[in-house]
């Protein structure tokens, strides 16, 4: 399917699904401040940590504000953008992926763009907040931190997709996914200069958390050619990986022969 | 092209993965899981036409999910040959979908919290209709399906049959040439089902859809097909029209008498008491034993009637005959 | 006795159940043992500045794990209640001769068990190795440890709390993690309250947080009889007052069932 094609279908797709998000006004306002709230209190933690210590190996708390910021946008990008990515493990194996697969669009987006969480805003307004009250707003920080979300969102929705196609293989995954999603996120908040070399491994491949907040921030505190790379390239290798997955992961599903399918 | 559908020879088998119970049985699973191969389907063979009303019934287990979803390209057969307006429905999927229409009972493809109507715009481009086409279309089949004063109220507060008719329309935008219902009036009440009964004949008088559709309910099968096909254990045990099913296969019909007596004593060989009491003879008359007239006059000799009904058996008792025929 | 066997009989359900989901223990495992290496590093890292506060870095490891080992044990049960009470399954429950609290009271207590013994497992091991020694002699460690299951029943109470809420608000999840993060900061989760700002400190006073996490398990730091029956009674009061809550909400719900039909 053509790309121009899929990308008019998505947008038509989002126009929906934020519109539905929507349709229970008061519970969009409520979910999307409570969200906010809730980052807030998180943040505090680390206003405290900083009160403390003033700066871990080097990053200071402006790079601890900008790191929050970066994760809370991008994953708040993802809820927005790619929040029925939480429901595909769901409906692997519960055969909900049929509706989707008898109708003449890419599947995968079909799914992951059908649905758009409210509390998504919230973090995207936590992400403008930090920005704003802790004087981010420069020309270069602000473009960078645009950039580290909107690839950290790729990082964030191509690793959902992964962790929930398992279903094609391991039958219910849902809450592992979950688990897995919530630890991404977690760490992605997380100083991730300090690690050593297994952790800063890990941190690049099986939890890429490294991509959303240690390349990102590093690029705010200094630019880099290589570092600019790696983010773009990172999120563009990894969001092919999650398609490749998926539709291999759809190869066995078309055979039947998954966990728990009944004839 | 006439044909619509053609199976030849089609067959499907699984792995299936057996579960225990209890500690122990958990903890062998883990380590030794017991995969047996199934054969859901066993070399079905059949045509479909253009226009016609098929029923797909069996019981549960039968394999119906199963063929219906490699029909629709969902799963690929494991041996056989496959055929769907022309196309093989497991590698030509998506562009198949712009000739096929899904109504799966159990499961909604309408927007839970928005009104119909953006489900319909939504549907209207993963189908690429031009957007001339899609008003009269939708115009049309709003007038066909009643939906009027439902199109603007969120999904989630219409009732269950008004939700149906909606999901029917879903599916129905693009004028799909073949529409797959997989159990519609499920959960329905009795007007509700007899309202999308009557819609589903008026689609396919007025549009010449195919109907290929499963349901637990015999209703809908004598109301909306002219034909059926009865599945069990992956193999077709039964291929015919409606007509033919009930004339070759009953040779029996229900008589109701009212007589002057309270009870009437009959006792004929091939005459079957139902009920006899309160002035009410119920039996079930075997045709290949005796004549109705014969019965009727042997009624004659015991009793005055006042009241006579023959009726065929029903369409249940008809497959369960059949089910049991291919056991 | 017949009472007593039917939530017996969830308890061993509730064991095999979360048994048979042995993907989801592996999971939580490797959550545990991720969050442990990366806060094992941030002290590794402040503990260049450990001057200005009197904490050994190791014993703040010991701290932590023993937050976290709580906090990732306890099922989420909150999400099955919400479940339960949105799709009226509930209904199911009501008519039969057994407590719904209480079946899923004791459904939670064979996850929480469960959890804790294989978590607490695993964090033992890593935490042990990575610093070479007990934080406490062997007899406190024991009934540091002790605690820590009960505080574990007392944060399932409260996480059943927000279950319950289902009855009142429309989605469940945004209060889950209101609470999370009010553990976290309030319960000294990463630092121990001790070194927070005073009036931080009194806040938390008066709130069930450090009883769950930062105030029972500080008790490393500084394990004094006095200190841990301070500990013992908080959990116990707020545990009651958890329970009478839990208990409230709940027949305020159900009534509103009844009348309302919900």
């Amino acid at each position: 399917m053509g790309v121009y094609k899929s990308l008019q279908f998505y947008l038509a797709l989002l126009k929906t699904s934020i519109k539905a998000s929507v349709s229970l006004r008061w519970n969009f306002i409520f979910e999307m401040f409570l969200m906010l709230f809730n980052n807030l209190i998180f943040f505090s933690m680390w206003w405290i940590f900083f009160l403390q210590f003033n700066d871990i190996a080097g990053w200071t708390f402006r790079d601890m504000a900008a790191l929050m910021s970066i994760g809370t946008g991008a994953y708040g990008l993802r809820q927005i953008c790619f929040g029925g990515v939480k429901s595909l493990a769901r409906y692997i194996v519960s055969g909900g992926l049929d509706s989707f697969m008898t109708q003449p669009k890419n599947i995968l987006i079909h799914i992951i763009g059908s649905k758009s969480l409210p509390n998504g805003w919230g973090q995207l307004l936590t992400s403008l907040l930090i920005v704003v009250l802790t004087g981010l707003t420069d020309l270069y920080t602000t473009s960078m931190i645009i950039l580290g979300v909107i690839c950290g969102c790729v990082v964030f929705a191509s690793m959902a997709i992964i962790s929930h196609s398992m279903a094609f293989w391991l039958g219910p995954v849902e809450t592992l996914a979950q688990k897995y999603c919530d630890s991404l996120f977690l760490f992605a908040l997380y100083p991730s200069n300090i690690y050593s070399d297994i952790l800063r491994f890990m941190m690049f491949t099986v939890l890429p958390a490294g991509l959303i907040s240690y390349l990102p921030v590093e690029l705010v505190r200094k630019f880099s050619w290589l570092y600019l790379f790696g983010i773009v390239s990172g999120a563009l290798f990894l969001g092919t990986i999650s398609f490749a997955i998926f539709y291999l992961g759809l190869k066995r599903y078309e055979s039947g022969n998954q966990v728990g399918i009944r004839a | 092209m006439t044909c619509a559908i053609r199976v030849e020879e089609l067959s499907k088998r699984f792995d299936v993965r057996e579960l225990s119970s209890g500690l122990v049985g958990t903890l062998k699973n883990l380590f030794w899981p017991n995969i047996q191969k199934v054969s859901a389907i066993n070399n079905l063979s059949f045509e479909i036409k253009l226009g016609e009303r098929i029923a797909f019934i069996g019981p549960n287990g039968a394999g119906k999910s199963t063929t219906i979803k490699m029909l629709t390209g969902i799963l690929h057969p494991t041996s056989g040959g496959i055929e769907v307006l022309g196309f093989l429905p497991w590698k030509d999927r998506y562009k198949l979908g712009f000739s096929i229409g899904t109504v799966f009972g159990q499961r909604s493809q309408l927007w839970y919290h928005l009104p119909a109507l953006d489900t319909f715009s939504l549907l209207a481009k993963i189908y690429e209709l031009d957007s001339s086409y899609y008003q009269r279309r939708l115009n049309e089949l709003i007038q066909l399906f009643e939906l009027g004063p439902y199109l603007e109220k969120p999904v989630r507060q219409l009732s269950l049959g008004e939700r149906m008719r909606c999901e029917i329309v879903a599916s129905l935008l693009h004028k799909p040439k073949i529409l797959f219902l997989d159990e519609p009036t499920i959960g329905l009440d009795v007007n509700a089902k007899l309202v999308i009964r009557n819609l589903l004949n008026k689609l396919s008088e007025e549009e010449g859809t195919t109907l290929f559709l499963t349901s637990h309910d015999m209703a809908d099968v004598e109301q909306v097909a002219d034909r059926v096909l009865i599945l069990d254990k992956g193999s077709i045990v039964m291929d015919n029209s409606i007509r033919e099913l009930k004339r070759k296969y009953i040779r029996r019909k229900i008589v109701t008498l009212v007589t002057d007596k309270e009870v009437l004593r009959l006792n004929i060989p091939g005459v079957n008491i139902l009920e006899s009491e309160n002035y009410h003879f119920v039996c079930e008359i075997d045709l290949n034993i005796i004549p109705i007239e014969k019965v009727i006059q042997e009624a004659l000799k015991e009793a005055n009637l006042k009241d006579v009904t023959i009726e065929d058996p029903s369409m249940e008792e008809i497959i369960r005959e059949i089910y049991g025929l291919s056991r | 006795m017949g009472f007593l066997a039917k939530y017996l009989a969830f308890f061993k359900m509730s064991i095999l159940h979360h048994l048979r989901n042995y993907k989801l223990l592996i999971g939580l495992c490797i959550f545990q043992l991720t969050c442990l290496l990366i806060f094992a590093h941030i002290w590794k890292v402040a503990a260049a500045r450990m001057g200005t506060i009197d904490l050994d870095p190791k014993l703040l490891l010991w701290y932590i794990a023993l937050n976290e080992w709580i906090l990732i044990a306890v099922p989420d049960i909150e999400i099955d209640m919400e479940y339960e009470l949105k799709t009226g399954q509930l209904a199911y429950f009501l008519p039969r001769p057994i407590s719904y609290l209480g079946s899923k009271l004791v459904e939670g207590v064979g996850a929480l068990l469960l959890n804790m013994l294989v978590l607490g497992a695993t964090a033992f091991l890593f935490v042990y190795f990575w610093t070479g020694a007990l934080p406490l002699p062997p007899t406190s460690f024991i009934i540091t440890v002790l605690m820590g299951i009960l505080a574990g029943f007392l944060s399932l109470v409260f996480t059943m709390v927000v279950g319950i809420s289902a009855f009142f608000v429309h989605e469940v999840e945004p209060w889950r993690w209101v609470w999370e993060k009010f553990l976290f900061v309030f319960g000294g989760l990463m630092l121990p309250l001790t070194i927070y700002p005073q009036w931080m400190q009194t806040i938390a006073h008066w709130t069930p947080f450090p009883a769950i996490l930062g105030g029972r398990s500080g008790l490393i730091f500084n394990f004094e009889l006095e200190a841990m029956l301070w500990i013992l009674f908080s959990i116990m009061v707020w545990t009651s007052i958890g329970l009478i809550f839990l208990y409230t909400l709940y027949k305020r719900g159900l009534k509103m069932l009844n009348v309302e039909g919900g």
